[in-house]
């Protein structure tokens, strides 16, 4: 019996696992008041940190956690390096307020961050290998890192309306500005993967992406994407992009990414047939109308039709078409777990 | 003559072209057009077209945005001269991203498009309490209250804003619209919304069958 996250790994390789793995982006929009607590505390004290994420294993022990013990400050982290305000609250992660809506003093001022000196950055990397240490005792131990991708970090520098406009009227600009926050995110997650005894994956999340046209991808976007996964050819590269883009669908492999994590708005099976063949598809029912708000039964006839449509053939991850949203109920990822399973034993039947 | 004008004047507001907007407003004026025709046939089609194209994916919220800059561009010029001939907006709006949230990007859009519909807006920014909210509707009468949040977690904002103007007995006096990307239409009816939007160019769709 194969475990889950070697299901995940198989499926990440576009092989039909003997099960469809369930593959679940979680963090602290969730994880603090799925486990009834202040987010800040979340933040803060490490032993309540690790037994919320090893509790998930317990309870759950067919899922992959994406990116799993994942040690983060909301999206505050990468803006911090650059010197934005962070406004922290009980109940939700941390809003980050941007410095100035000129992206002219960004461009002439903006510089790369040191990841062991810069913001949050060096409090993360010291609790990654604290935590790793701690579970590696246990036989467990962290995979995957993350970080924000470039569009991502840049709107929180100046805010998305400013970052869109000077897109369309400044683009050298922005491109001067991308160019150091990419350089400032390959060293982060370099950084990350250095606190770990055996790390295998990252996670880029960068949704501002699909705002953009097909024709500003291609020429102001892809550069930096692509840098930034050339940078970890080898290890599981998962793209996490939930903004409904179709139209960019057909050029966003060209980053060379392994997993899209996308919109559940957009058809899963349009998009196998697009980038099936290249990447691997981790979704995708409806985070909020089914996974929070939904019965378990409607989240399994949901999962069952996602199956149905892509997962002949391999290459999927069962998820949701986002991250896990604050007030998912446990019974509703149940759900997602029974139909992988139920959907896996019927397919192998048939064979 | 004229139409040549308004026709320029309306691709340059769909190309993004602030400052061909600016001077074709005042060609337009130059050659005796009148306001609320420049307004009409050269401004809010331009931005009826941008919403369409929006909707329809080939245009992205870059291109929305400098479409705007172009209108707003050209409104400010023609603005007092709307005022002269008392050409009455479609309806006011206020929007505001609700408490605890501080993204701007989906109010902005919206209020924009509001605009280039002829509608005036009054934008009470990001992280707007209830009280904001229902100080700038006793100011402003607004036909419409606009209420955006990109968040699962703030959303319940949008009912305690909903909560707090019936509170205040502003309820039955405008209609209330939602959007944001959690946000749904089982959502706004739960809350007590009149209706939710999807997107820039169908909030306007909205708010106008609401007030018609």
């Amino acid at each position: 019996m194969t475990t889950p996250w070697e299901r995940f790994k198989q499926a990440v390789r576009l092989e039909e696992p003997e099960q469809v793995p369930v593959g679940l982006i979680v963090d602290s929009p969730w994880l603090p008041g799925y486990a009834g607590i202040d987010t800040r505390d979340y933040y803060l004290f490490a032993d309540k940190w690790l037994d919320i994420n090893r509790g998930l294993l317990e309870r759950f022990p067919d899922a992959t956690w994406v990116p799993g013990f994942w040690i983060e400050y909301g999206m505050a982290a990468e803006p911090s390096a650059f010197g934005t305000r962070m406004l922290f609250y009980p109940d939700q992660p941390p809003a980050i307020e941007p410095i100035t809506t000129d992206l002219a003093f960004w461009a002439e001022r903006i510089q790369p961050a040191h990841p062991h000196e810069a913001g949050l950055m060096p409090l993360v990397l010291r609790r990654y290998q604290a935590m790793d240490e701690r579970l590696r005792a246990d036989g467990l131990g962290i995979r995957m890192v993350c970080a924000r991708g470039p569009m991502a970090v840049a709107s929180w520098l100046s805010g998305i309306t400013p970052l869109m406009t000077d897109l369309a009227m400044e683009p050298e600009r922005v491109t001067k500005i991308l160019e150091v926050v990419t350089t400032t995110i390959i060293d982060w997650l370099r950084a990350q993967l250095d606190m770990l005894h055996a790390p295998e994956g990252i996670m880029l999340l960068d949704d501002i992406v699909g705002m953009v046209s097909p024709r500003h991808y291609e020429e102001l976007v892809q550069p930096h994407l692509r840098r930034i996964f050339d940078a970890f050819d080898g290890l599981v590269r998962v793209y996490h992009n939930d903004t409904p883009c179709p139209k960019l669908v057909p050029h966003l492999a060209e980053a060379n990414f392994d997993v899209f994590n996308f919109s559940h708005k957009m058809d899963i099976a349009e998009v196998k047939a697009t980038m099936g063949h290249r990447v691997a598809l981790m979704g995708n029912v409806a985070p909020l109308d089914l996974g929070v708000n939904g019965t378990p039964e409607a989240v399994h006839q949901a999962a069952t039709e996602c199956l149905d449509k892509a997962a002949a053939g391999g290459g999927l991850i069962l998820s949701f078409g986002g991250g896990v949203s604050p007030g998912t109920p446990a019974e509703n990822i149940d759900a997602l777990l029974v139909a992988a399973h139920e959907w896996s034993q019927q397919h192998r039947a048939s064979q | 003559m004229s139409e040549q004008i308004l026709e320029e004047l309306y691709a340059a507001i769909l190309d993004g072209d602030a400052t061909t907007a600016e001077q074709q407003v005042q060609a337009a004026l130059d050659a005796g057009i009148e306001p609320e025709v420049i307004l009409n046939q050269g401004m809010i089609a331009a931005m009826g077209e941008v919403g369409r194209l929006f909707e329809e994916g080939e245009y992205f919220v870059p291109e929305m945005l400098i479409a705007a800059r172009a209108m707003k561009a050209g409104l400010a010029l023609l603005r007092p001269h709307l005022v002269e001939a008392d050409v009455q907006p479609v309806g006011k709006v206020i929007i505001g991203t609700v408490k605890g949230d501080l993204h701007d990007i989906g109010k902005n859009l919206v209020a924009l498009m509001m605009e280039g519909a002829g509608f005036v807006v009054e934008d009470l920014g990001v992280d707007v309490p209830s009280e904001k909210f229902i100080e700038a509707a006793k100011t402003h009468q607004p036909d419409i209250v606009g209420l955006s949040a990109l968040l699962t977690t703030t959303m319940p904002a949008m009912q305690a804003t909903i909560a707090a103007l019936d509170a205040a007995g502003m309820r039955d006096s405008l209609k209330i619209i939602v959007g944001g990307a959690p946000v749904t239409d089982a959502f706004a009816h739960q809350i007590g919304a009149d209706g939710y939007a999807p997107d820039a160019n169908q909030a306007v769709s909205l708010a106008k069958s609401l007030i018609s």
